[in-house]
């Protein structure tokens, strides 16, 4: 049985849960695993509750290994989900890791309207690619700018909060298109790659001149990939919400998430959903609560992986944290030493672990080279080396 | 005969006994420099943890120095946690009972991923450690050797290293020629110095025996024991015909799952202007299979 074939009885089922568990049907927003050698990119899918379906940005498109994220992942999940047609695609700016993947969707599925940042200055032969793939699918051409709604269905309310006219020649980043998706009580806050200076700064203005009402979303994308050119701690003042999630490929040359913006939304206790941790992922919400959950691996689980679990700070000195899948995730973790001994061990933890480096008779642990194993309850077993220093 | 082997089995199952009770209530993790708990030389490896006490070659300046003999051996392979492991020990003749004997012994893992406060790759570090060890031997009366050994240890993890002291002690008995029975205590000395903080040596106790009864066969058992680090007891049993060797046993570690597990060996021997052996050992880890390989020249 093929990975793919794999998906869609588990999505429908929970999208049928999440459906089930509400009074409406569900609001779900899919972020694609951008992962592929070095690449990364922004590709995610909304499905409405009503129906509709809509794609913002598609990915990288390579050529350097070549890769296409709109072939190699857009496309199988729409193929899972049954979805032939998307009501709308919206492409937030011309660089390559976010309209690549939309040419293969372009040419392979109906789209009705497009929706793009409207580039004016020179770009790239992609970008006339792009501009070219959407002349000749038949979709409408739309450049929005602040202020305007988009029309995603009755249920939901989509304003354009970035950008405005004209667009800085300088930064193809902060011409990007923001989107606030509302469904009743829920918002979603698609900032594209937005940048502080230019971007959000500039959003913030206009709010506090009232002349944006609110930027207010339970579920934010971070900006850029998680770069610390985002995601100010004004902005998170702003936007205030519960969780992030970060577009970002595994393997990306930037350091992306980077630290620093991590730092800011651990300080504020927002949790955090990663497509390098955790591959693709999907928020669901029925206008209340929220619902979070990854896509089945397309691979067994392979023991002895060191993928999914990591140890930081490494080497560490004072404390250790081991973190696994996403927040919250369950797992026995031991740490052992050189000689095998089990030195700690902490059974039905829920990642992140944090551990003092101190052992049960209440002594430090000693300096070496050791190994933390962690078993989820689905059988997924990872192991990671660290060392420890003084 | 039957007498100096019922004395013998005496001796040795007192020692094992008192090496098994000295583990009980053993703080596991509070020592530093746990590779001198660990055999880097497959000769050792092939026939349990508690062999080094027993087994005799060039090698023993680093596990009991009574059993120091002289030529030289080379080793390499894996060690636990998927580390790297290389062993080189010469020994040789001070005249009369006096032998001398050194080894140098390194563990290493790179490609560690380093992280910083908030989970972000910094890059990737190793880490290693490392001893040499320098010892005499001195034969005594009744089949009686005791030997002393010591030398620097360090370790080193991405940009940080320490350094500290080791030194080991043992005994050999020899009660016949099918029969003998060692003990030593190593992890002795001073803990390597990170910043400013030492913390425990990983002092054990060790005693096996060893019978080896005229024809194929060669059996061994032992234990060890320390205040720092978890009680093991091995037991192994070896067919030899024409050269070739084979061995294999069963290491245990009460109360802990994640340790001990069987262990395996061959090894085969020459001579020609000199005695060779080539030994391989396999064991049983949480990570793996560590597997060595070394040759040793006798002279």
């Amino acid at each position: 049985m093929s990975s793919r074939a794999l998906l869609i009885p588990t999505l429908t089922a929970v999208l049928a849960a999440a459906a089930g568990t509400s009074c409406g049907d569900p609001l779900t927003v899919f972020f694609i695993d951008p992962t592929y050698s070095d690449y990364s990119g922004d590709a995610i899918l909304v499905l409405t509750p009503d129906g509709r379906s809509f794609l913002v940005d598609g990915g990288e498109k390579g050529s350097d290994p070549p890769w296409d994220c709109g072939e190699s992942r857009v496309l199988p999940l729409l193929d899972s989900l049954g979805i032939t047609h998307l009501d709308g695609v919206v492409a937030t700016h011309p660089h390559s890791d976010h309209i690549g993947g939309l040419l293969a969707v372009l040419e392979n599925v109906q789209v009705d309207v497009v929706w793009d940042s409207g580039w004016p200055y020179s770009a790239s032969s992609l970008y006339e690619q792009f501009l070219e793939a959407v002349e000749e699918s038949g979709a409408a051409y739309v450049v929005p700018r602040r202020g305007d709604e988009i029309d995603w269905g009755p249920e939901l309310e989509v304003t354009v909060l970035h950008p405005e006219d004209p667009l800085d020649p300088a930064s193809m980043n902060n011409a990007s298109l923001v989107l606030l998706v509302s469904y009743q009580d829920v918002s979603f806050l698609l900032a594209g790659d937005l940048e502080t200076e230019g971007g959000e700064d500039g959003i913030l203005d206009d709010l506090a001149s009232g002349e944006i009402e609110s930027v207010s979303a339970q579920v934010l994308k971070v900006g850029h990939h998680g770069s610390f050119t985002s995601t100010s701690t004004q902005w998170l003042a702003a936007v205030s919400p519960l969780w992030a999630a970060i577009e970002v490929g595994a393997g990306n040359p930037y350091g992306h998430p980077h630290g620093e913006v991590l730092s800011r939304l651990y300080g504020r206790d927002i949790d955090v959903f990663r497509t390098d941790l955790l591959g693709t992922f999907y928020i669901s919400t029925d206008g209340d609560s929220l619902w979070f959950n990854s896509l089945p691996d397309e691979e067994e689980p392979s023991p002895d992986t060191t993928a999914a679990l990591i140890v930081y700070p490494s080497p560490c000195s004072e404390h250790a944290t081991f973190a696994w899948g996403a927040p919250g995730d369950p797992g026995d973790l031991a740490v052992f030493n050189l000689l095998g001994e089990t030195v700690r061990e902490w059974i039905g933890a829920q990642s992140p672990v944090e551990w003092n480096l101190a052992l049960p008779d209440g002594w430090l642990a000693s300096p070496g080279l050791y190994a933390a194993a962690v078993v989820t309850p689905e059988g997924g077993r990872w192991l990671e080396y660290f060392a420890v220093v003084r | 005969m039957a007498g100096v082997l019922r004395r013998g089995a005496l001796i040795a199952a007192t020692l094992l006994l008192a090496v098994a009770a000295g583990g009980a209530g053993a703080s596991t993790g509070t020592a530093d420099g746990l590779l001198l708990c660990i055999d880097t030389f497959p000769g050792l490896a092939r026939l349990g943890c508690c062999a080094r006490a027993i087994v005799a070659g060039p090698w023993a300046a680093s596990s009991n120095p009574a059993l120091m003999t002289r030529g030289i051996s080379a080793s390499g392979g894996s060690a636990r946690l998927s580390s790297t492991s290389l062993g080189l020990g010469a020994g040789f003749s001070l005249g009369g009972d006096l032998t001398g004997g050194a080894t140098l012994r390194w563990l290493g893992h790179g490609g560690l991923t380093g992280r910083d406060e908030v989970g972000e790759v910094t890059g990737e570090y190793s880490w290693s450690a490392g001893s040499a060890m320098a010892g005499l031997s001195l034969g005594l009366a009744g089949g009686l050797v005791a030997g002393v050994a010591g030398g620097p240890l360090w370790e080193s993890a991405g940009d940080v290293s320490a350094t500290g002291l080791s030194g080991s002690a043992g005994l050999c008995w020899t009660a016949s020629p099918s029969l003998s029975a060692g003990c030593m205590v190593t992890g002795l000395g001073m803990a390597p110095d990170w910043d400013g903080i030492r913390k425990d040596m990983p002092v054990e106790a060790t005693a096996a025996v060893l019978y080896s009864p005229p024809g194929m066969l060669l059996l061994t058992c032992g234990a060890t024991a320390g205040p720092s680090t978890a009680a093991r007891l091995s037991a192994a049993a070896q067919a030899s015909l024409s050269g070739f060797s084979v061995s294999g046993g069963w290491e245990a570690v009460p109360g802990e799952e994640r340790a001990g597990g069987p262990f395996a060996g061959a090894s085969y021997t020459y001579s020609s202007s000199g005695t060779y052996t080539l030994d391989a050992s396999v064991s049983r880890s949480e990570t793996g299979w560590p597997v060595s390989a070394g040759i040793t020249a006798s002279f």
